[in-house]
């Protein structure tokens, strides 16, 4: 799965925040839905863009639909987090230096 | 780093006041002298709240962050510099339900 296709599943606050959810625990769409102000079906539809993303997975039991984390879904956004986490430290030494050169 | 962590955030103390850093961050001359951004990224400045914070809109290939630089006066002369890059979102509105100020794309 590419980095635009994770970002774009990141966009939207609300899926970020089933993400923060799912990362303790396992859960079913009914427990998963408890706390938001979103209806089931606008629940089903974050979902599927999480699954279509690569960043959860879903497990069937019964009538029940469980989802949890996909870690491996998470590879590229930690590449470019790891890319960016290097990239700024120099960044921030370079500004401190032009601080020093620049006029008050 | 968590499994689900999606932004970075960095801060640190500059000595120079506020006035000064803004100048840094956004007159372009100085900003390409410490910012030295990759060639495949463009780089466009976002929101601005004089002196104290901006947003550079970051574009690389087809992948869009943004790079929120917030800036706080300390008593001493020195600067808080808190720097966070995130995908797409405005990280203050990560957390809550209202729509987030500037939505790079739609849902």
């Amino acid at each position: 799965m590419s980095e635009t296709e994770i970002f774009k599943a990141l966009a939207d606050p609300t899926r970020r925040a089933i993400l923060e959810r799912l990362a303790g625990a396992e859960m079913n769409a009914t427990d998963l839905r408890a706390g938001f102000a979103i209806t089931q079906p606008a629940m089903s539809q974050h979902l599927a863009v999480l699954r279509g993303a690569g960043l959860i997975s879903e497990r069937r039991e019964g009538r029940y639909s469980h989802y949890r984390i996909a870690r491996d879904g998470f590879a590229p956004l930690h590449d470019w987090l790891g890319r960016y986490r290097d990239f700024w430290p120099s960044r921030i030494d370079n500004l401190k230096d032009l601080l020093r050169e620049m006029d008050q | 780093m968590s499994d689900t962590e999606s932004e970075l955030v960095f801060e640190t103390v500059l000595d120079a006041p506020p006035e000064k850093i803004w100048r840094a961050l956004t007159i372009p001359e100085y900003r390409d002298r410490w910012l030295r951004k990759p060639d495949d990224v463009s780089v466009h400045l976002e929101t601005v709240n004089a002196n104290s914070l901006l947003t550079y809109r970051w574009k690389e290939r087809n992948e869009e962050s943004l790079v929120t630089i917030e800036l706080t006066p300390h008593e001493n002369g020195g600067t808080g510099f808190r720097l966070t890059h995130a995908p797409l979102v405005i990280p203050a509105a990560a957390n809550s339900n209202e729509t987030a100020p500037t939505m790079l794309r739609a849902a």
